[in-house]
């Protein structure tokens, strides 16, 4: 295209052209007409001509010129040319070119401007397409894709631009456009997707009762996935993450499905047996035992349950529970009247007279009527337990039928036994009974406790005269009058001491001592009204009632305030020691009662004061607090200014402020240890938490815990630290239950190669976690767990054997007699020790197992000689261990002792707790360790001597690694008919078994050495008689003067229940 | 007050476990308790808490209603009452010249467990 030509047509080019032919129509110009007023045609045709020639001579018809259009215009030209060059000129022909001249300078100029105006269309269209940004997070293929359309928005063509091109050109841009939009909304779909599903798997939190294998096999997978996500290019592998997401999701939330049935099982069934317990009061043994066994079914399912089907069966079997206790409770009720009113019938059989025929009638009667009453109550309880409560009654009721029912064995026995229960008298006796017992006993109980005259004793003994009167000789109405006359003279003396209670600890005023004095005598004499005489005299004088009522005040305040000031300090004690001593040296008795009631005003703050700062100290010295946070510096400052109320507030304060301490000091350190266990990779977090820690740290020391706590918690509600903190937070709960296994089982290990074996791994765990590794480190503990479990069976056989054969050694010394039955053969010494050394080297090389077989095979072997050791020690102290509490009992047997008082020796010993070792080892060996701690307790245990005065007993208790005993217990007391009084009884209605008892008591006595050998537990001085008796001088009273000589004996030993929670298999201090 | 629930448990044991055979009524006898109640003395005098278990059996003694229960050992299965009375002649024993608190009247005390940081 010509240089002229390189712009588009302009205005400029038209106005060329009409000026030319200015003054013309539109259209051909009228000299390119002909027309015009040349007076010579041929010169007026030549100039038209040359003007035509003029006219497209500049025109070029080159690049610049659409190609499509070049030819037509070239042509045009040639025929203007041809026509104006014609010689001679033909005015036709150059009237037919004519308006081909005019309008091919506009459009020679029109189509060079449409040339322009497509190569500068498609020019805007590549900007534009240079505008469009590629989408962040596209994918390779996307940019390819992106990249080749923008290839051809900005193609360069060779040839012509047509347009056509400019045309491809806009629908490429266009294609460009929309494609770009795609896959931006594509990366965004697909990232977002990402995101959230990155946002699922972090949040994938393992459920707290999947197991440690589950949680890290939990914890990997997820972080693959986290990963395989992380590098997905394609929607498609996003989607595929998603569905091992949503199995990730399933099977916890199959796991938690299953853990919400099992805790919905639990928690019905521990409402159950708490049901079962409360009602344990209204249920009989056989009930109790079933509704235990009905838990312990459910129990067993609820174990065993490996779907939610499972559980639902254990909760339908829940359900049944309560029901049938409330039908067994309503039996029990009934049952209870009737045994009290069975009872008291059979107690009212008495001979016919006097004589032993007809006593040993009674008793037949009696025994008869009693096996009855047992067998008709055996019936109804296995009725009751069969949920058939009313069939259960009506069992019971037959006993009031019993003419027609019981096959007597001896005449009349029935008929004497449903009369006597007629018997409107005796009814009577046991009315008159309970009327004493539930009024006038409690006035006998007083008389005691006051130690007023006469002894309780005595108004005991004449009450219990009264009942074997009616009950054993069935003289009622004289029982009734006895009864009668002793309820009314405990009324009398009620009222003495009701009167006495105004003067009581004002014995300190001469003249009320006196009166009291004088009181006694009377009462001695039971001149009651003689008695109240004596203190309503002093009622006169006032002096004596001022005198009086302040001796009795300072006698209630005196405990309170000595101990007080016993646990006081400082300002203080001077604030109360002040007023209290003060009191007394007052005139006038206002003012001694108003400096009095001044102390007693200050107590309430003082013992606050006392308790808080016991608290605070015990407190800051476990937090170790003092030096950065001041908290009890104005307690402190308070207390040493004597401001007893502000410094009790004070320390109430501090008290309050160590707790949030303790929760802050906690918060920090999960904090602390999360930022440490983060992977790098969470930089962000790290420094966020880092920032945090120091704001907390500032806040804290500032004593704004609020703003402390809840910046700590902003940080520890992120996913990411949240998921951290439960990995961290599994592995601390179960290192916590793996230390307190394995300490015991280092304690009992002997051997450092032993205790080498279990030390190792633990450590390397410990290491790992100190190293924030807390995957691997659960993974250490989880062939740690199996390997300590191995252990202990190993240390507890080896302690069993160890100790054992140790006590039997020990008593073969002690007893030389036992020592043949000990050490029988094959069981001899020898062999003995020899494979307790070979089953220590098993252990040493590692195998905990074969060591363990080995040292049962020796406490097997060893049972006979143990039994025969136990027994020995257990006579040569005059215990009774072994044959109460040893393997040797049957549960049968500490049931029978629970239900009737009655202990596996025979000997009639109540208790509400029945306990028994499982092994005679362990009773061996627990008693041997028991004896350490008694010496650790109290180094008298060791001597061989006593002082006067000392203690005689030593208790302890000592808790082992490993369940020793179970035991039966109760707290039912059954309601007794003894004396012809219905009372609580000393023995039970139900028990309950408690298993894997891991606390064994035992009581240690001092056997005095005496002329007689006595071993029972004797006073110093009933010690002394038996010296004085023997014709001998007790030790102490000797010149010069003893020690009391002898030993310290095992007493009492056998595993506690006490304080044991069987759910959680732990004591509760 | 406060009073550490296992140190006051720890010397009623000494009473709360003894065992009595064929006793029909526990108060019957009340010397059959001495060496138990000397034992327990000199054990709490040792270790410094004799005014702690005074202060502990003349508040059991005051007010054991519900109270007294959670001290009961794995002895003779003592009723509420016979327990008070055991405890009365026990303080009775062990410190002669102070009167037992009557009911209401003893400083209160409150049994607690260690407080753990």
């Amino acid at each position: 295209m010509s240089s002229e030509n390189s712009n588009p047509p302009d205005q400029s080019k038209y106005e060329w052209i009409c000026s030319l032919f200015s003054g013309m129509k539109l259209g051909v110009p009228s000299f390119l007409s002909g027309g015009g007023e040349f007076e010579d045609e041929v010169e007026r045709q030549e100039n038209r001509a040359a003007a035509m020639l003029d006219i497209i001579k500049p025109l070029r018809i080159d690049e610049s010129i659409p190609a499509t259009e070049r030819q037509s215009l070239l042509d045009d030209i040639d025929s203007v040319r041809n026509a104006a060059s014609a010689n001679p000129l033909n005015k036709e022909d150059l009237d037919n070119v004519a308006p081909i001249v005019a309008r091919l300078p506009y459009e020679v100029a029109s189509a060079s401007d449409r040339l322009e105006k497509r190569r500068l269309d498609i020019a805007a269209h590549k900007n534009d397409a240079e505008d469009l940004p590629t989408p962040m997070h596209a994918l390779d293929s996307e940019i390819a894709a992106l990249q080749m359309l923008r290839e051809a928005v900005a193609f360069n063509p060779s040839g012509e631009l047509t347009d056509d091109m400019v045309e491809a050109a806009a629908a490429a841009l266009f294609a460009l456009q929309e494609k770009t939009e795609e896959v931006a909304e594509a990366a965004t779909k697909r990232e977002e997707k990402r995101a959230t599903l990155d946002a699922r798997l972090v949040r994938l939190v393992p459920p707290i009762s999947a197991t440690g294998k589950e949680v890290l096999a939990l914890l990997k997978a997820v972080g693959l996935e986290r990963k395989t996500l992380a590098t997905a290019e394609e929607m498609q592998q996003i989607e595929a993450s998603e569905i091992e997401i949503k199995k990730f999701e399933e099977k916890i939330s199959e796991i938690n499905e299953l853990n919400a049935a099992r805790i919905e099982a639990e928690r019905l069934l521990s409402d159950a047996r708490a049901l079962v317990r409360s009602n344990s009061k209204t249920l009989e043994a056989e009930c109790y035992e079933q509704a235990n066994k009905m838990l312990g079914d459910a129990a067993a399912k609820i174990d065993n349950a490996k779907k939610v089907s499972g559980y639902d069966a254990a909760k339908m079997d829940i359900a049944k529970i309560g029901p049938w206790l409330t039908k067994a409770a309503q039996y029990y009720v009934y049952m209870i009247e009737w045994r009290y009113k069975s009872t008291f019938y059979i107690q009212s059989i008495v001979p016919a007279d006097n004589s032993s025929v007809q006593k040993d009638i009674a008793k037949v009667k009696i025994k008869a009527m009693e096996e009855w009453q047992k067998t008709l109550l055996t019936d109804a309880s296995a009725l009751a337990r069969a949920g058939k409560p009313d069939q259960a009654k009506q069992k019971l009721d037959e006993f009031y039928s019993g003419k027609t029912q019981y096959a007597d064995p001896q005449s009349g026995v029935t008929d004497v036994a449903v009369d006597a229960a007629k018997n409107i008298k005796a009814l009577q006796l046991a009315d008159a009974i309970n009327d004493f017992a539930s009024t006038a006993l409690d006035t006998v109980k007083q008389i005691g406790k006051l130690g007023l005259p006469e002894p309780t004793d005595m108004y005991r003994k004449q009450y219990d005269a009264a009942k074997r009167r009616g009950c054993d000789k069935a003289e009622y109405d004289d029982a009734i009058s006895d009864l009668t006359a002793l309820k009314a003279k405990m009324a009398d003396y009620q009222t003495v001491i009701d009167k006495y209670l105004e003067y009581v600890g004002a014995q300190a005023v001469p003249a009320v001592a006196s009166a009291i004095g004088e009181m006694e005598t009377e009462l001695r004499n039971e001149n009651f009204a003689g008695a109240l005489g004596k203190l309503t005299a002093l009622d006169a004088t006032a002096a004596n009632k001022e005198a009086a009522a302040y001796a009795s005040k300072r006698a209630a305040l005196k405990k309170s305030v000595v101990w007080l000031l016993r646990n006081m300090d400082g300002g203080g004690k001077a604030t109360l020691q002040e007023p209290w001593d003060e009191a007394e040296t007052e005139a006038s008795h206002v003012d001694k009662m108003s400096t009095l009631s001044s102390v007693e005003s200050l107590l309430p703050d003082c013992r606050t004061l006392v308790d808080a700062r016991r608290e605070a100290e015990s407190l800051k010295a476990k937090l170790d607090a003092s030096d950065t946070y001041s908290m009890l510096d104005a307690a402190e400052a308070h207390r040493s200014g004597g401001r007893v109320a502000e410094a009790a507030t004070a320390y109430q304060d501090g008290i309050a402020g160590f707790a949030r301490l303790a929760n802050h000091t906690t918060a920090v350190a999960n904090l602390t240890r999360t930022r440490d266990a983060l992977p790098d990779k969470h930089s962000a977090l790290k420094l966020a938490i880092d920032e945090t820690l120091t704001e907390a740290q500032v806040d804290a020391l500032a004593q704004r815990w609020d703003d402390a706590d809840n910046k700590l918690r902003a940080v520890l509600d992120d996913p990411e630290a949240k998921a951290q903190i439960t990995l961290i937070e599994r592995f601390d709960l179960r290192c916590k239950k793996l230390e307190r296994t394995k300490k015991g089982v280092l304690k009992l290990l002997q051997e450092n190669a032993t205790k080498k074996r279990v030390e190792e791994p633990w450590t390397d765990a410990l290491d790992l976690a100190q190293n924030h590794k807390y995957i691997e480190a659960s993974e250490v503990l989880d062939t740690f767990e199996p390997l300590l479990a191995e252990a202990r069976a190993y240390a507890a056989a080896a302690t069993r054997a160890r100790r054992a054969l140790a006590a039997m050694d020990k008593i073969a010394t002690k007893v030389p007699s036992a020592a043949a039955s000990i050490y029988a053969l094959p069981n001899d010494k020898a062999k003995l020790d020899n494979d307790m050394v070979e089953a220590e080297r098993d252990a040493k090389v590692g195998d905990y197992v074969e060591g363990k077989k080995k040292f049962d095979a020796i406490c097997l072997a060893a049972q006979d000689g143990m039994k025969a050791a136990a027994t020995a020690v257990e006579d040569l102290e005059g215990g009774h261990y072994v044959e109460a509490h040893g393997p040797g009992t049957t549960p049968e047997q500490q049931k029978t002792r629970l239900l009737t008082g009655v202990r596996p020796d025979g000997k009639k010993v109540p208790t509400n707790t029945a306990s028994q070792f499982n092994d005679i080892g362990d009773l061996l060996a627990t008693r041997e360790m028991a004896l350490e701690t008694a010496a650790s307790k109290d180094p008298r245990v060791t001597g061989t001597t006593v002082k006067t005065g000392e203690g005689l007993e030593v208790i302890v208790e000592t808790d082992l690694p490993l369940p020793v005993g179970e035991s039966f217990q109760s707290d039912t007391p059954k309601k007794e008919y003894r004396a012809g009084e219905f009372k609580e009884g000393r023995t039970f209605e139900n028990y309950e078994h408690v298993p894997g008892l891991t606390r064994v008591f035992t009581k240690l006595i001092f056997v005095f050495d005496n002329p007689h050998d006595d071993k029972r537990l004797l006073t110093f001085d009933k010690a002394r008689t038996v010296y004085y008796n023997a014709g001998q001088t007790p030790p102490p009273d000797r010149s010069p003067a003893e020690d009391w000589p002898g030993s310290w004996v095992v007493h009492q030993h056998y595993p506690t229940p006490k304080g044991f929670d069987p759910v959680t298999g732990e004591y509760s201090s | 007050m406060k009073l550490p629930r296992k140190m006051v448990d720890d010397y009623l044991m000494y009473i709360t476990s003894i065992e009595l055979e064929d006793v029909d009524d526990p108060l019957e006898e009340m010397s059959v308790y001495d060496t138990a109640i000397d034992s327990m003395a000199y054990r709490a005098r040792a270790e410094g808490n004799l005014d702690d278990l005074q202060l502990a059996l003349d508040s059991l003694i005051s007010d054991p209603s519900g109270r007294l229960s959670q001290f009961f050992g794995t002895g003779y299965p003592f009723s509420e009452n016979e327990l008070v009375e055991v405890l009365t002649y026990a303080c009775v024993r062990i410190w002669p010249a102070e009167p037992v608190s009557g009911p209401g009247e003893a400083m209160p005390v409150e049994f607690v467990s260690p407080v753990e940081p």
